[in-house]
């Protein structure tokens, strides 16, 4: 355990998919002595890079879970979260973001800022993540570290200034110059593994010495001292590296570090400006809410004495049972404590504790306020909080996505059948943007998610992990309803059928509310219903609201107003009065107009510009709409609205208009009402199911709201 | 159009450069914005777009000045929200809605603008069917001689395809003296308007155009949007 805790450093790395930042994870487990021997991503050793630890992923080439392990450099412990690139799978992004307290934001020389790196910077700026940029494959053709500057500044708005210049680029490239200390470091040795420092050479030197200025003018807008010194000629590299941290913690600027990660290049003196300039527990402002004192904001301090406030960010089913992550924000945590779970109020007691590598895990006595390691065997969910006996303070909830697509599955087999629940709940319970219901009409079993990859990637680990074998319905999009105009409703709810009766009397309207999802307003003058009757009423119309009748999606967006109603001395119920609203609101439903509505994705694609009207055209066909086009040098980003519907198989399509060479991604944008045309094929589809039998629903059942 | 739209574009202080013959007679012309820098021409430059869109015109905005498309849409929302600042806020919504889909951003970074390589990408998603501008919206442009052949082969094209053509920019040099520079590039210009910061507004002076209009428009400091005095 760090008993320091500005030694102490919780890192993401965060990028771009295919800038390499898996592999620059595993230099840096090489360099601090976490690993003994390198694999690559796709290597040809077919090991796989050591985060990248399940089989999956090594067979794809790609990071989906992030896994966190922990290392020591320069004295310093680097509790270090790899997180995917891929935009499918941003809610482990953001999981990781939230337990941060710095990032490397890894960029390719050659293609720099790209779609994703904008999500994720985004994603950064949400959580308030200060952070350092690797510039990666300076060894590529193509690389052109200065342009990726220029990019962060004009993209991304950051005050990116280079803090290294690469020695020599492209198969030249040998090493860099660190312009702080002004002198060359070379990576020698079989794995770089010796840093070798020498003189600039003087084809550089000019070129250093200005950008050394440049970096020198930027840090010292954050130190005084430094300023002074400049002025004065008796700069220093501790004057420079506080300013330059200062300058970071405040995320006013970022540092650009270069290298090539797979060629051994640069790594070292990476981590040396993780522990320099990234911020510590003690550097970063955390806060919970005290669920007893109306969620009064209460600021945590990185203090193991203080009472412990942990959040759990990630769950993991493993061969011995849960494995929950959690981040320690203040006190302190040790096998056999007892601590209670905030949102549950329950008690919890502390089993086994260890300390994460990739996949392999070290049993621990006890942790600390800063670190990040992993519980077994504690019931709670991804997002709880634990706090020390006698507190119950909740972390902010992290943001998460309504998942956008869904799937109908139905199992092959009895064994199939058998292990498909215990799939989905150990999945549904790791990721909150996968979910799982079964449409009550049909007895299928829906999952939804964030789009056709993120999808495809628990189908294929509930068949290796849980030998689930699963036949798939076409991907459905979750379709939504609203209506468009107020409509009133006066509904009497009568049953006499023997033994005591059913009575209830609801009017009021309904209204357009595109505010919110959901609003019950309750008018009621007098006693016309009875007080305890009228959360029933609220209920009703929710459930009704569940599948509209239009085309059998959720409804959402819309008012309800109880202004009166009447009820019966005997036959009245919570009962009686749900059916009331149920009734009420399907007899006011269609005077509302209702509207179909489908989920609207922002698309952006990345293309070199001879490419450009291919990809224009493709969106177009795809009842796109283009919002902008950004040219820089050879590349293109081209930037659209798209109708989810439309975006089946659209990867494939882009590679073959664009000879591989584009690239996009895609989140949702917002709800938008359907074209009259579309609209009606819906309708007519939904109705034909409904008359078919009791399976006819929209989105593979929708979305619940 | 909608009532709605048929107010806000009325109301607009925008209509003293409308011709005789109403804004449609605007097609083909070219209109120049010279201001320094921070002095609100690319507020000024969003206000012509969005009148146009609420006119129900095709608007392409063509930027020069390093921005992110995100960083433009946010300028257009702000200005959008101060336009319709009296409209409830989901008929402001819908009315966004409705018009934002008419509107193309198109980016150059630094160094890859050419009008050749603007007028090709123009017919690109004409051919494509993309997107047809009937109004085009230029910001970012250094001012200065050396810009009079592109000001001149885009007043061309402005008067072969019948677009309404606003360009938008500050002087090459730091300390140019702007009405020198504007002066170096009327020919073309059927309008020129300079921005000018005063003690609590922007007032914008008429080189050439409307006389009726040269000392009764300002920028109002705090929101950019221009108003009459």
């Amino acid at each position: 355990m760090i008993d320091d805790l500005s030694r102490l450093r919780n890192l993401g790395i965060s990028a771009h998919v295919d800038s390499g930042k898996t592999t620059l994870s595993e230099r840096i487990l090489f360099y601090t002595r976490r690993i003994r021997v390198m694999h690559e991503v796709k290597g040809k050793d077919g090991a796989g890079a050591t985060m990248d630890f399940m089989d999956l992923e090594r067979e794809r080439g790609i990071t989906i879970t992030a896994a966190a392990t922990s290392c020591e450099w320069a004295g310093h412990r680097i509790n270090l979260i790899d997180t995917p690139g891929h935009v499918d799978f941003t809610i482990e992004v953001e999981r990781a973001l939230r337990v941060l307290d710095g990032a490397i934001l890894v960029l390719c020389a050659v293609g720099g800022v790209q779609s994703q790196s904008l999500t994720v910077d985004r994603q950064m700026n949400r959580y308030r993540v200060p952070r350092i940029a690797f510039v990666n494959k300076c060894d590529r053709t193509g690389a052109n570290p200065a342009r990726v500057v220029e990019q962060l500044r004009e993209r991304l708005g950051h005050d990116a200034v280079l803090a290294q210049v690469p020695l020599g680029l492209e198969a030249r490239f040998e090493g860099v110059i660190d312009l702080v200390r002004m002198e060359a470091l070379r990576f020698a040795g079989e794995r770089g593994e010796t840093v070798e420092r020498g003189p600039v050479p003087d084809e550089l030197r000019a070129e250093c010495e200005a950008r050394r200025e440049e970096l020198l003018d930027r840090a010292s807008l954050f130190s005084e001292a430094l300023t002074e010194a400049i002025l004065e000629q008796r700069v220093t590299e501790e004057l420079v590296h506080d300013a330059i941290r200062r300058g970071v913690l405040a995320r006013r600027l970022t540092p650009v570090f270069v290298g090539s990660a797979f060629r051994n290049k640069g790594v070292q003196p990476l981590l040396d400006a993780v522990t320099r300039y990234l911020p510590g527990p003690t550097d970063v402002e955390n806060v919970a809410l005290d669920v007893e004192a109306d969620d009064a904001e209460r600021p945590l301090v990185a203090d193991p004495s203080r009472p412990l406030v942990a959040l759990v960010f990630k769950l993991e089913e493993g061969r011995y049972g849960q494995l929950s992550y959690i981040r320690l924000y203040q006190g302190r945590l040790a096998r056999g404590d007892q601590v209670v779970n905030a949102r549950t109020g329950r008690r919890l007691r502390v089993g086994r504790l260890v300390r994460l590598h990739a996949n392999h895990m070290e049993e621990i006595d006890r942790a600390s306020a800063g670190d990040i390691v992993a519980l077994f065997g504690v019931p709670c969910e991804s997002g709880d909080t634990l706090c020390a006996e006698g507190l119950r303070w909740a972390m902010t909830s992290m943001h998460v996505p309504a998942p956008v697509m869904s799937l109908a599955v139905t199992p092959r087999d009895a064994k199939s059948r058998d292990n498909l629940d215990k799939a989905l709940a150990r999945f549904t319970k790791e990721d909150p943007t996968f979910r799982s219901h079964v449409d009550p009409e049909s007895g299928t079993t829906v999952i939804q998610g964030m789009g056709e990859l993120h999808l495809e990637v628990y189908l294929e680990r509930m068949r290796r992990e849980h030998g689930v074998e699963l036949t798939t319905g076409a991907p459905q999009v979750a379709y939504r309803e609203t209506i468009s105009r107020r409509a009133e409703f006066d509904y009497l709810h009568k049953k006499q059928t023997g033994g005591s009766g059913q009575y209830a009397r609801v009017a009021g309207c309904l209204e357009p509310h595109p505010e919110a999802d959901y609003e019950f307003v309750e008018a009621l003058v007098g006693s016309s219903i009875p007080r305890e009757y009228v959360p029933a009423c609220d209920r009703g119309f929710r459930e009704a609201m569940r599948k509209g009748t239009w085309i059998g999606a959720p409804v959402t967006n819309l008012r309800v107003t109880l202004r009166d109603g009447a009820a019966h001395e005997v036959d009245s119920s919570d009962l009686a009065f749900r059916q009331a609203a149920i009734g009420a609101f399907r007899e006011a439903y269609e005077a509302a107009g209702p509207v179909a509505l489908e989920p609207i994705m922002r698309v952006v694609v990345e293309t070199p510009a001879e490419h450009q009207g291919a990809v224009l055209g493709g969106l177009q066909q795809r009842r796109g709409t283009i919002v902008g086009t950004d040219e820089d040098g050879a590349f293109c980003r081209v930037e659209a609205e798209v109708p989810l519907a439309e975006m089946f198989g659209y990867s494939t399509a882009l590679r073959s208009r664009t000879q591989g060479q584009a690239e996009y991604t895609m989140e949702f944008s917002r709800y938008r009402p359907v074209p009259a045309k579309a609209a009606e094929e819906l309708r007519r589809a939904y109705l034909a199911a409904r008359r078919r039998g009791p399976s006819g629903t929209a989105g593979g059942g929708g979305v619940a709201p | 159009m909608s009532d709605v739209e048929r107010t806000l574009t009325a109301r607009s202080a925008l209509r003293v450069f409308d011709p005789p013959g109403g804004p449609t007679a605007a097609a083909g012309r070219l209109r120049l914005v010279a201001a320094s820098a921070g002095t609100g021409k690319t507020a000024l430059i969003v206000q012509v777009a969005i009148d146009a869109l609420l006119r129900g015109l095709p608007v392409l905005h063509l930027g020069l000045a390093g921005d992110s498309l995100a960083h433009l849409r946010s300028w257009y929302a702000g200005v959008y929200r101060e336009l319709t600042a009296g409209l409830p806020a989901a008929e402001s919504r819908a009315l966004w809605e409705r018009i934002e889909p008419r509107r193309l951003l198109m980016l150059f970074q630094r160094g890859t603008f050419t009008v050749e390589r603007f007028l090709d990408r123009v017919r690109l998603l004409e051919a494509q069917g993309v997107f047809a501008p009937r109004v085009v919206v230029a910001d970012g442009f250094a001012l200065g001689e050396r810009l009079r052949p592109e000001v001149e082969a885009l007043a061309r094209f402005a008067a072969q395809r019948g677009l309404e053509f606003w360009l938008a920019g500050r002087a090459a040099r730091e300390n140019d003296d702007l009405p020198s520079v504007v002066a170096s590039l009327a020919g073309p210009c059927d309008t020129i308007l300079l921005l000018e910061p005063e003690a609590d507004a922007v007032a914008l002076r008429i080189v050439r155009g409307p006389a009726s209009a040269a000392a009764t428009l300002r920028l109002d400091p705090a929101t950019l949007l221009i108003r009459s005095a």
